[in-house]
């Protein structure tokens, strides 16, 4: 079961009529449509978490030396070594391929000019498991990393766990979200006595940009213009 | 302690991962 906890988010209030401005976000800056309005903007902000229950898994065999011929025969009968030995497992669902396949010449940049003194051989198998229970997911991934370290593969580049459907969870983390704003939205214009109209703008972006009144303009101008003064 | 895998087999740990949402609203007031 996914567990949801709703953060803080950024509040904006904007109120034309008697010049009353909270600014917590400075992107807010140009926006035309909000200068004309006298609007209550809020952000919510919320976190979902879930369990894994998905897995891609990357092994690889390297192989190098002199002779290219042979580096590749031995990486090649490696490479089908570790197939066989994650695919007799017999773990159901379990998807392979083959991939990143890949031969480096090994320079020596003593000689001169340089030579070629030798090859790597690069094979990667990536390896996929999707929507298993935890305790299940763990020990396959356990069982195919071991094997394959076993049976001659020499590099593990990765094993990444995730979720495969988050459908669902950015679902309620949107709600959840959604829900945080518009409470926030409400406290805001408890606390400043006016009413809520109607929602004109909802986003899961930052679209609304508060425009800077003119006194900080006015400012601004100021600034630079002292600035620019001789002392 | 020795895995069905092997002694190379590691322990993996499966855990969770976070979706994050963040929401805007404008509210016209009265």
């Amino acid at each position: 079961m996914p567990c949801a906890e709703a953060q803080g988010g950024f509040t904006y209030v904007v109120h034309k009529s008697i010049n009353m401005l909270f600014i917590a976000h400075s992107t807010f800056a140009q926006c035309p449509s909000a200068s004309d309005r006298n609007l209550i903007l809020t952000e919510g902000i919320a976190e979902v978490t879930g369990q894994n229950d998905s897995a891609k898994i990357s092994i690889a065999v390297v192989s190098d030396g002199r002779n290219l011929e042979q580096v590749s025969s031995d990486n090649a009968s490696k490479t089908k070594a570790v197939l066989e030995a994650i695919k007799g497992l017999n773990i159901e669902n379990l998807k392979l391929k083959t991939s990143n396949y890949r031969v480096t010449p090994q320079k020596d940049y003593k000689a001169r000019p340089p030579e070629i003194k030798g090859y790597e051989v690069h094979n990667a198998i990536e390896g996929t498991l999707e929507g298993f229970e935890p305790e299940h997911l763990s020990k396959h991934v356990s069982k195919i990393v071991g094997k394959a370290l076993e049976s001659g593969a020499n590099d593990i580049h990765h094993i990444q766990l995730y979720i495969k459907n988050k459908e669902l969870l950015e679902k309620e983390a949107l709600t959840q979200a959604t829900q945080e704003a518009v409470v926030r939205a409400r406290v805001l214009a408890e606390a400043a006595g006016v009413k809520l109209k109607r929602i004109v703008s909802l986003s899961t972006h930052p679209i609304y940009t508060p425009p800077g009144p003119q006194i900080f303009r006015e400012a601004a101008m100021k600034t630079e213009a002292g600035a620019l003064a001789p002392l | 302690m020795k895995t069905e895998a092997g002694a190379l087999a590691p322990p993996i740990e499966i855990g969770e991962s976070q979706i994050r949402a963040q929401v805007t609203v404008a509210y016209e007031i009265e």
